[in-house]
């Protein structure tokens, strides 16, 4: 089956990076690591790709990014604690710890 | 129903070329590229990207519109650092008194209010008033709690209402010196969302069952249709009939906006976060930072002017 969606890093410098008619006309999702997805076999987001100057990853390679992006929020995460807290306390002062994504072919 | 020339003293033109000035909902026959042509307003509603905030933070106070926005405080642990959008850039500005996260808040980039959280150890219902230049510690809540929602116009009017643990149905209205207890939400519930005034909210979302929406009429709160989407640790803005509704936990990227009535899912964020700052309203929002802490703004507007259109295959 063909592939939907594409993957490609590119970095978010601000107003520009996205406007209003590329995400009116295509459906981004930003991940970890600065890893975008898009639609495959789309014009328009091919052209986004190009302007960001996106470097284009193979659905393993984007994972891998967003693995290592993820893993360096739950080590700090795991890191960071203070004596005699429980892990509900925890979870009160930091939060959930952040979840694997797995991203979609 | 109204036909086109009762409508615009015209039939619909058969011409060689496009008219050059036409006005908005025109339509025309262009016998040149065999397409009938209108001049439509396309009010499509998306996000864009921003420039990112100096400081990469999530569960924050947020305060002001998409061209005045506040951040202030948040995680990770010992954030109070504060910052100022100019619908452009951010820019920081003096911090909290103390470390917070987790806060609720209201007002405007100029006279805000943050309140409750949680800062290392248990939650508080610590109160702070911003001037526009300083936060001044004020008046604590009367219910210390974390992961609350608030909303109000300014740092003299502003609504708390639920948080944890356990979770909350508590309300209490600001009134410029004094937080006083009034009629609990029907849910009790902590992460929720909130829009509008002290004396016209909405609350939506949360912990749990996550897509529970209530109305405050200024002395009750009244359920009515819940979201599409439940989750908690919502992104808001708007009043309490034009609200937006974006992020949360599980996370993800989904935009929800209210019209008073009923909740209709819309275009999603372009990045997936939970705890994520917001303001404005809901045609015209800011949504900024999140979780994992991530520096990323985003900005909800309608599309550019009306455009010329072909209706049908060229």
């Amino acid at each position: 089956m063909a592939k939907t969606k594409q993957y490609c890093v590119a970095e978010n410098w601000g107003k520009g990076f996205i406007e209003h008619s590329e995400s009116s006309k295509i459906k981004f999702a930003g991940y970890p690591g600065n890893v975008w997805q898009v639609p495959a076999h789309n014009k328009d987001a091919n052209l986004w790709i190009n302007k960001v100057l996106g470097v284009v990853k193979t659905l393993l390679e984007a994972q891998s990014i967003v693995d290592v992006e993820v893993t360096s929020f739950q080590n700090a995460w795991d890191a960071d604690t203070v004596e005699g807290e429980t892990g509900e306390q925890a979870i009160e002062r930091k939060g959930e710890r952040p979840a694997d994504i797995i991203l979609e072919e | 129903m109204a036909t086109y020339k009762e409508i615009h003293g015209f039939k619909i033109q058969n011409v060689s070329s496009d008219p050059p000035a036409p006005f908005n909902g025109q339509v025309w026959y262009n016998s040149t590229t065999g397409n009938l042509r209108a001049k439509a307003s396309l009010q499509v509603l998306a996000w864009s990207t921003g420039n990112n905030m100096n400081s990469a933070r999530n569960a924050m106070g947020s305060a002001g519109t998409q061209t005045a926005a506040l951040a202030f405080g948040g995680m990770p642990t010992g954030i109070n650092a504060t910052e100022k959008y100019n619908g452009t850039n951010w820019t920081a500005a003096n911090p909290l008194n103390s470390t917070i996260s987790k806060l609720g808040s209201a007002g405007t980039q100029t006279a805000a209010l943050g309140f409750g959280g949680i800062p290392t150890g248990s939650p508080t219902g610590q109160t702070e008033s911003y001037n526009g230049t300083n936060w001044t510690t004020v008046n604590p809540l009367n219910t210390a709690r974390y992961e609350l929602s608030g909303c109000g116009a300014s740092n003299t009017a502003a609504l708390a209402f639920g948080g944890g643990n356990p979770y909350k149905a508590e309300t209490e209205n600001w009134n410029g010196s004094n937080w006083t207890e009034v009629t609990n939400l029907n849910s009790a519930r902590k992460a929720l969302g909130g829009a509008g005034t002290n004396t016209a909210a909405l609350a939506f979302g949360g912990t749990s069952p996550g897509v529970l929406t209530e109305l405050w009429n200024g002395s009750n709160w009244t359920a009515v249709n819940p979201m599409n989407t439940g989750r908690r640790d919502i992104g808001s803005a708007g009043d309490q009939t034009a609200a937006l509704a974006f992020g949360g936990n599980p996370v993800q990227a989904t935009t929800e906006s209210w019209n008073g009535t009923n909740w209709t899912t819309v275009n999603s964020l372009n990045s997936a976060r939970e705890e994520v700052g917001g303001t404005g309203t809901n045609t015209v929002a800011l949504a900024f930072g999140g979780g994992p802490p991530y520096y990323a703004t985003e900005e909800w507007n309608t599309g550019p002017s009306p455009a010329v259109v072909s209706i049908g295959s060229s």
